[in-house]
């Protein structure tokens, strides 16, 4: 597709290069800022003036927090939550969704208000826990992966999605005599890349991320993830000042915020690695090949 | 079509992983069971020659989520296995939503230590009474009469023994078991260099800091930790309890409607206005911000505790500084008081869902003990630590340190159901500022225990009051601070105190005195 | 959104004038669909909905979960002391002001900024700058508000200094004590944080659109500004309706307007507690923090009715102004 650079390309091309710069300087910045302090002594990052780069250096805090054991099945088990949790809820939902984008579908209305209540209307987590007993669900790994196979706010965004794809995509399958679930495996979810590299992506940093459910629902120490270990550390790191011990303890080189910042860059750290691979998914044009071809 | 091929095979790729983790996890997972409660309880036949009973393995949540310790690991631990036979398999709160949750579903572990639930926990609903339990099990542990007292629940039973309390019976005999107060340090290198002024009352102490903000322009003359330790230190100064109830001339007060109150108020606005505080102190969210100042010299003076001055000088030696504070170890009020009526902080409730009651009741018969409260805190004697004749425990190891305490598995477990004195002679170290400043402080100690049993149901209305005039407060006090003239701050105070009244204080207040005449003893 | 234009061919199978059985039977595919999200709602989020009871009874947790049946009808007295309590009103200013800041200064930013991305010549570029952009909303707000400080503080903070030291102004800003500053400090930090995370929604929609518009446009002349406004924005208005009705639902907290919670409890102090203390930390504070279930359920109650009314108007509105909505 070529096209010749008019004036006012080259205009808005430079204003668009000058924003997005300052933009991305703005936002990798403070990011960059918990990732020097990560390196940094904890004691001296509350002296304050780090800005470029550790004054401090050590690794003090990463080995405070892999010092404890059970890392290994946490990171396991957490990784297992993030693809299977992902997968089953992008193809769940995707499939409720598409199912509820069909023009002409009966009921419609009754099931969107179905759908917005129950995304509105929550009876708490007591209840929510004596519903996770009574399935069997406590202190298993399906806890992690299936309440939350549905995602009400995604549904809501792929059924604008789907929406937006022609209706004849199928046809030709249909009049071969193909199923509609297996058309919608077929044709339409490769056709939805973009949307389920999206969801993909949300869904998995939201399972990376999740300690509640780690926390509140789950016994057994194998079965913890990765994030709950971090909260661990960090409120053990949170002894109150108001016993000795806790006095000598923040003494240590390393203070609850530098846990904290390195948690955090723990934690992002495999998003940014990921997130590469599904880009090429963003780009314009993905509808291109399937409807002329 | 080789798109549609990649889209399939990743597809078929995660269907496999979902059947493959799934299956494999609920294969591995211990205890998933249908029932899937959290209270795992094993007992194995002792494996132990040494023991010739049974090992009971009970589960134990702790409701602090800041725990140090949090297994039943290393030396300490395992003497108390052998001689209880109980192995303890522990749970921290992740946070205080936790228990509670626990507790409206149903599922609590065998035993539940917590501090902020004490009065829901003291429920026949979900614990099992002390007293019966002692009746069939363990006749001969025998709890003083003030503690019966002052554990007594509303149903006349006892569910708990408060732990970190002692009896003045308990305290007249080690004179040297002092605990952490407020204090407040100044930098010993700016005194000296101002020819040591006197700092003998809080007229002084003004004066100082205002000659330090004339002479020193780049110090701040006054940083007070804000975690808890702003006004703490300066109401003791005025005689004013800081918390809670008081008892004047026999009726109970709530603290705010002390004249003493007003006064501390006063004097730190008054210290505000002079610029000797900043607003921004009253801001902070946490205590390192403060401390920032402090380490990086930029303090004069820190309102903290005492053994503040103590902790500081270890790192600011740490990081090569050449400064270094003092701890105030006098008392700069003739009318200084601190109020403790605390009948102790944490608790351990022997849950309904028990599975070895007798074994629970006898584990903290044990541990209240002198033997197993002093093993658990301190360690085995002649091997971690040697009675000094002066009247305290020399420990072998590195006492404060918690990385040791966690190896050694040493002291946090003895919160269960310990001693505060034994606490007390854990810290105490001869020759420190700390020891001078609280062994000074120990004189000026009201006690009134009873008061704390004064506390309101957790769903009650006097609650609801309690709770909403101590937000206001923490909302509202600032204003009172950081007022422009002194006329201001009284009426910034006025205006709180209204405000409480609105909130239903005197209706607090009748409520507290009626409960008071009940539960003091006569 | 609902298509505006009908596409050329009917499906010949939603014929109209047969009978709703027919329908239903032809469409059975997609109803199975619809109806397995159903029951997937009904286990996971209409059963344990009974807990909403307990906002009208005088429940205790020592009773358990069978005191949400059992405890003493009270009806509206937990609403009534929410309405009733002293700072009822500066909460619920504070909470509504803030979110709607936020959303009128922070929607349109995500998409300026997706269309921005777009518009990129340079992949390489492109796609440093947009994973740069989402960093942030994987830093916990703890963490940010420890940045905020030592950016903005008076006592340490380096923009208070630089803008001393450049004689811009000259008594440092408080910029985290005073209430003047803390909606503002909460809109610009909210932008910042999770501005670069919703982009991606509306890069993934722009992703979606048929290039043939685009040149079809450029042959009739458009230029690129031109091509924008009228190919790009349109085309994903679905999505942009989509959020900003979900947004509208959710204003009273999270979603694109995001994070009040964590922001009022973090940055929210005694000095700036007129502008800073909205509804939900009030609720943590003497809901959550003292296990009064009941009352926090009840307050949460008031909230979803709330949103659940925004969102059925905000609907209708929009299907009423721009043809399209979300159903």
């Amino acid at each position: 597709m070529r096209r010749k650079r008019t004036t006012e390309d080259r205009v808005l091309d430079s204003l668009n290069y000058v924003a997005l710069a300052l933009i991305g300087l703005c936002t990798f910045y403070p990011f960059y800022y918990i990732l020097i302090l990560s390196f940094n002594q904890g004691t001296d990052t509350a002296f304050g003036g780090i800005y470029l780069w550790p004054r401090a250096f050590t690794l003090d805090n990463y080995t405070y927090i892999f010092n404890d054991g059970k890392w290994s099945s946490a990171f396991v088990v957490t990784l297992a939550r993030t693809v299977v949790g992902a997968g089953l809820t992008v193809l769940f939902t995707c499939l409720v969704a598409y199912g509820l984008s069909q023009k002409g579908l009966l009921f419609s209305r009754f099931y969107f208000i179905f759908f917005i209540v129950a995304m509105n209307f929550s009876g708490g987590l007591i209840t929510y826990y004596v519903l996770l007993k009574g399935l069997g669900l406590l202190n298993t790994f399906g806890v992690y992966v299936i309440p939350s196979m549905l995602n009400l706010f995604f549904l809501m965004v792929a059924i604008s999605f789907f929406r937006e794809i022609p209706a004849e995509i199928g046809e030709s399958a249909r009049i071969d005599g193909a199923k509609e679930l297996q058309i919608f495996f077929t044709i339409i979810l490769p056709v939805s890349l973009p949307l389920i590299a999206t969801m993909a992506l949300f869904m998995g940093a939201g399972q990376w991320n999740s300690w509640l459910d780690s926390a509140y629902f789950v016994q057994n120490d194998d079965l913890r993830t990765m994030s709950y270990r971090m909260i661990q550390i960090i409120n053990q790191s949170m002894i109150p000042t108001d016993n000795a011990s806790g006095q000598y303890a923040a003494m240590r080189q390393v203070t609850g915020f530098s846990v904290q910042v390195t948690a955090m860059v723990i934690s992002v750290a495999p998003i940014v690695c990921v997130y590469p691979f599904l880009q090429k998914y963003f780009v314009k044009g993905i509808m291109l090949g399937s409807v002329k071809g | 079509m080789r798109r549609n091929k990649s889209v399939k095979g990743m597809l078929l790729l995660l269907a496999a992983l979902t059947v493959g983790v799934v299956g494999c996890s609920s294969g591995n997972t211990k205890g998933n069971e249908p029932a899937a409660s959290p209270s795992a309880t094993s007992t194995e036949s002792a494996a132990n020659p040494s023991s010739n009973e049974e090992l009971v393995e009970l589960s134990l949540f702790v409701d602090h989520s800041w725990y140090p310790t949090k297994d039943w690991s290393g030396p300490i631990p395992e003497e108390i296995t052998k001689r209880t036979g109980v192995k303890l398999n522990i749970t921290v709160a992740t946070d205080e939503k936790q228990l509670p949750l626990m507790i409206a579903s149903g599922d609590l572990p065998d035993l539940v230590f917590t501090s902020n639930q004490i009065v829901r926990m003291s429920d026949p609903k979900l614990s099992l009474p002390w007293d019966d339990l002692i009746a069939q099990y363990a006749p001969d542990f025998v709890v003083d009469e003030e503690r019966i007292k002052l554990n007594t629940a509303n149903d006349g039973k006892i569910y708990t023994v408060l732990g970190a309390y002692s009896t003045p019976e308990e305290w007249a005999q080690y004179p040297l078991a002092t605990d952490m107060g407020p204090g407040v340090m100044v930098r010993q290198d700016i005194m000296d260099k101002m020819g040591n002024p006197p700092l003998n009352t809080l007229e002084d102490f003004k004066n100082v800091l205002i000659r330090v903000k004339n002479e020193y322009k780049d110090q701040i003359p006054l940083v007070m930790n804000p975690a808890g330790w702003i006004r703490t230190y300066f109401s003791s100064q005025f005689g004013a309890a800081n918390d809670g109830l008081v008892e004047k001339d026999g009726q109970l007060i709530h603290f705010l409607r002390q004249a003493e109150l007003l006064e501390t108020y006063k004097y730190m606005n008054s210290l505000y206005r002079e610029g000797l505080i900043t607003a921004e102190n009253f801001a902070y969210k946490n205590e390192d911000q403060a401390k920032q100042l402090a380490l990086s010299g930029k303090a004069f003076a820190y309102e903290w505790t005492t053994n503040g001055a103590e902790t500081f000088n270890a790192q600011i030696k740490a990081n090569g500084g050449d400064y270094s504070y003092t701890q105030i170890v006098n008392q700069l009020n003739d009318q200084a008081a601190i109020y403790k009526n605390s009948a102790g902080w944490s608790g351990t409730f022997i849950t309904k869902n028990n599975k070895n009651p007798e074994k629970s009741i006898k584990l903290m018969q044990f541990l209240f003990s002198e033997e197993g409260d002093r093993l658990a805190k301190w360690g085995i004697e002649g091997e971690h630590w040697n009675w000094n004749e002066q009247g305290f425990p020399e420990m072998t190891y590195d006492k404060l340190n918690p990385e040791v305490q966690n190896k050694l598995g040493i002291y946090w477990w003895a919160n269960l159901v310990g001693k505060a004195v034994n606490e007390g002679l854990f810290y105490y170290t001869p020759g420190t500022q700390t020891a001078a400043a609280e062994v000074d402080q120990a004189k000026i100690k009201v006690y009134n225990p009873y008061i704390s049993k004064v506390k309101p149901d957790p769903d009650s209305r006097e609650q609801v009051i309690l709770t909403n005039i101590g937000d206001m407060l923490e909302n509202q006090e600032a204003k009172v601070y950081l007022a422009k003239t002194e006329e201001e701050a009284v009426q910034a105070y006025n205006e709180m105190l209204k405000k409480a009244e609105d909130m239903g204080l005197a209706d607090y207040e009748k409520w507290a005195n009626e409960k008071y005449n009940e539960v003091k003893p006569n | 959104m609902k298509p505006e234009a009908q596409p050329a061919s009917e499906r010949p199978r939603l014929s109209h004038g047969s009978s709703v059985w027919t329908t239903f039977k032809k469409q059975k595919a997609f109803q199975f669909f619809v109806l397995a999200g159903m029951l997937f709602l009904l286990v996971f989020s209409y059963g344990p909905m009974v807990g909403i009871l307990m906002a009208f009874k005088d429940y205790r947790i020592v009773d358990g979960v069978g005191g949400i049946f059992t405890s003493e009808w009270i009806g509206m007295r937990h609403f009534k002391d929410f309405v009733t309590d002293y700072n009822f009103e500066t909460l619920v200013k504070n909470t509504l002001i803030l979110s709607f800041l936020k959303l009128f200064f922070s929607f349109p930013v995500p998409i300026l900024f997706a269309i921005m991305l777009n518009e990129m010549r340079s992949q390489v570029f492109k796609r440093i700058v947009q994973t740069v952009s989402y960093l942030p909303h994987f830093i916990s707000w703890v963490v940010v508000t420890g940045i905020l400080y030592a950016f903005f503080s008076t006592d340490v903070g380096i923009i208070n200094d630089m803008l001393m030291q450049l004689g811009i102004i000259d008594k440092p800003l408080d910029l985290l004590t005073d209430p003047n500053y803390f909606w503002g400090l909460a809109v610009a930090s909210s932008i910042w944080k999770e501005a670069g995370w919703w982009t991606i929604i509306f890069l993934a929609s722009i992703a979606g659109l048929d290039p043939s518009l685009y040149e079809a446009a450029e042959i009739d002349g458009a230029t690129r500004l031109q091509r924008i406004r009228h190919v790009t924005v349109p085309g994903i208005k679905g999505s942009i309706i989509v959020v900003l009705i979900l947004s509208l639902g959710n204003i009273l907290g999270g979603g694109l307007v995001g994070s009040n919670f964590e922001q009022s409890f973090l940055l929210g102090n005694p000095l700036n507690s007129d502008t800073s203390q909205i509804v939900q930390t009030y609720a943590f504070n003497v809901g959550l923090a003292q296990g009064r279930f009941a009352f926090a359920t009840a307050i949460d109650f008031i909230q979803s009715v709330i949103a659940l009314t925004l969102i059925l108007s905000s609907n209708y509105i929009a299907k009423k102004v721009s043809g399209s909505s979300l159903f």
